[in-house]
């Protein structure tokens, strides 16, 4: 029995380190290589560097626009996921706690998006930023953001406003509040764990996004940092320190934010599990 | 000054799948009147008094608070606060905030706020809590804070919805007789909801009892537990419940006598009287006697019934006796101290025993409408 109970641990942990190793390898290899010399990476990947100098990510933020990519990935990714939580937020809590007709069809509607592939939806787009007068500008791909992660965040910010007992709000409405205090009072800081979820989900694809930024900027001033990356890739080709600091810059804040908000994160997806 | 009466004019609730909640309900509430809506689940009295609340909409009918008409006033110009069962504390606040928030929304100055808040807390015997979070306070203190954020706002009428139900039976006859203290201290008016017949009779100045959305019987607890206008209300209010007999009324020379199986009584002089003011003619009827109010009975004849013990259940100072009588299943209730001296010990199962009734106190039903004949309407 006790032996029985051993194998099934040792079998649980063997499982859980192949996971953590496929996962977290890469982005360890990607950050230690940003250390090492071309020389080192070449002869020895899996070395670890013989000394630690910052000076290619000084370097990188000196020769090329750099801390232009970032912000605009920044303003791209930040701005977008704000404003649209914001609006996503007050959306899911209409279909979560009001009755009304067609809320069913609605809240389809909203989510049915998951099932359409971006790309299908790139000549609506790139049309309408055109018309806005919004090509090549960070703004129209901060735009484009705002409407991209709607099905994944009105699903988990629902789920998260259902959880939200319907007395509290009644206790609410005895006591004063309307329905703009009902919302941002009592339900909004109720729902923080799936707000940063739903948050952290949409920044991160937004800040990886590679497709609709290619398609929507042309100037170096208007890049984001994985439109970078790729002119990097071909002008770096020789030079694999300079590529795995640039490539450090742009995974380490999602990785970042992710371990600051694991914990509600976790909790959030687990409600929405048991109650979406 | 203000009076805090309350009063429902033919209210109803329909629900939009035209189901009737609560059917043509009629009750004036007196000013610091203590009114408990008792009755099983889905009788309607839950929603009667979201109505109250304004958490429900009244679909006919008209509500008065104050005098006021109030259908169409937004429940936090009505001038009431509720207690949930649930409790409803808001989690992400302390048991301060919880109880500043309606004031908060009021725009109360901040000293008043701290002095309502810190008066309630010392009432409520919660100063303690004030910094905690509703989650690290146990059932019967968060109670308290719902109670207490209720308070703070010195409502004119104070809604209570089961607040109780969701405490274990110690705290609850403890908090049952807070809510009777602190009634006694901030003299307002209360509509209490409970399904437990012990709270309406402890707490209520009057009970309303329901059942199906009608009213059963609005009443003192004292008169509806003595003068139960119906079948229904004689077995919710009381417990051990009431039994029932199936018997014949006759009347022979200007008198009432009652038949259960053997047992012939005449009816005392008050219900010969109210019998024949009704012209009650002879019929059969549902005879109702409280487990009170049997007793032994040393030998046959008379008014006694032949019965055979199931279980007797020993309480202490009384026993519970189930026994078989007359096809039914019927449960007295004898002080130890009657107890013949051969059955103290415990009455094993299968004992022949007679039981006899007390003419003056049983309760006599019309088995179709299930009205009683000398007090129902």
């Amino acid at each position: 029995m006790i032996l029985k109970k051993g194998m099934t641990r040792i079998f649980l942990y063997a499982v859980e380190a192949f996971v953590l190793v496929i996962s977290a390898f890469p982005l360890l290899w990607v950050i230690v290589s940003a250390f090492k010399t071309n020389g080192e990476i070449l002869s020895d990947p899996l070395a670890l560097p013989s000394s630690i100098s910052l000076d290619t990510f000084a370097h990188l933020f000196d020769t090329y626009n750099f801390p232009v990519y970032f912000l605009n990935s920044l303003l791209a990714a930040g701005v977008s996921t704000v404003v649209s939580l914001l609006f996503y937020s007050m959306g899911a809590y209409v279909i979560a706690k009001f009755n009304f007709p067609g809320r069913r069809l609605l809240y389809i509607l909203f989510t049915i998006t998951l099932l359409v592939p971006a790309h299908s939806k790139t000549q609506p787009i790139f049309s309408l930023v055109m018309q806005l007068g919004l090509y090549d500008n960070i703004w129209g791909v901060t735009f484009v953001y705002l409407s991209m992660g709607m099905a994944m965040s009105i699903f988990i910010l629902k789920a998260g406003f259902m959880a939200v007992p319907k007395t509290l709000d009644e206790a609410a409405i005895v006591d004063g509040a309307g329905f703009v205090r009902v919302f941002l009072r009592i339900n909004l800081p109720l729902v923080k764990n799936a707000l940063t979820t739903a948050g952290i989900l949409m920044f991160l694809n937004n800040w990886n996004e590679y497709y609709f930024a290619s398609l929507l900027t042309v100037s170096d001033s208007q890049r984001t940092l994985p439109i970078a990356l790729a002119f990097f890739t071909s002008e770096f080709s020789y030079n694999y320190t300079q590529l795995f600091s640039a490539l450090t810059v742009v995974i380490l804040p999602g990785i970042i934010l992710y371990a600051l908000a694991q914990e509600k994160v976790q909790a959030s997806v687990a409600t929405a599990g048991i109650k979406g | 000054m203000y009076m805090a009466t309350v009063s429902l004019k033919n209210v109803k609730k329909i629900y939009d799948n035209k189901v009737t909640a609560v059917h043509d309900f009629n009750l004036e509430i007196a000013d610091k009147e203590f009114i408990v809506l008792v009755g099983p689940s889905g009788c309607g009295k839950s929603t009667t008094l979201r109505m109250i609340a304004g958490l429900e909409e009244i679909s006919e009918g008209d509500l008065f608070i104050g005098g006021k008409r109030m259908n169409d006033v937004e429940p936090k110009d009505r001038d009431i606060a509720m207690v949930f069962q649930s409790y409803a504390l808001y989690p992400h606040m302390t048991v301060y905030e919880n109880m500043a928030f309606a004031l908060k929304l009021r725009k109360t100055p901040k000293e008043e706020i701290d002095r309502k808040v810190r008066e309630a807390a010392e009432i409520l015997d919660i100063t303690t809590y004030l910094g905690r979070k509703p989650k690290a306070l146990s059932g019967g203190q968060r109670q308290r804070v719902a109670i207490g954020r209720a308070i703070v706002r010195d409502p004119k009428v104070f809604l209570m919805d089961e607040p109780l139900s969701n405490l274990d039976a110690k705290l609850r006859n403890q908090m049952r007789a807070e809510i009777i203290k602190l009634r006694q201290r901030i003299q307002t008016t209360f509509v209490y909801v409970t399904h437990d017949q012990t709270e309406a009779m402890t707490l209520g100045d009057r009970i309303v009892i329901m059942k199906d959305g009608f009213i059963q019987q609005t009443g003192t607890p004292q008169e509806v537990f003595d003068q139960p206008a119906n079948l229904f209300v004689a077995g919710f209010i009381g417990s051990p419940q009431m039994n029932f007999f199936d018997g014949q009324l006759t009347k022979q020379d200007g008198r009432y006598q009652v038949t259960i199986g053997e047992a012939a009584m005449t009816l005392p002089q008050t219900a010969q009287d109210l019998l024949s003011q009704r012209g009650v003619g002879g019929m059969a009827v549902t005879v109702g006697a409280r487990p009170e109010h049997l007793s032994f009975a040393a030998e046959a004849g008379g008014h006694t019934i032949a019965s055979r013990v199931d279980v007797s259940e020993m309480m202490g100072s009384e026993v519970y006796l189930h026994v078989n009588a007359v096809g039914r299943d019927v449960v007295m209730r004898i002080p130890t101290t009657d107890l013949p001296e051969e059955h103290r010990a415990g009455i094993p199962y299968g004992t022949e025993i007679r039981f006899t009734f007390r003419p003056e106190l049983i309760h006599l039903f019309d088995p179709q409408t299930e009205k009683n004949l000398m007090y129902g309407t």
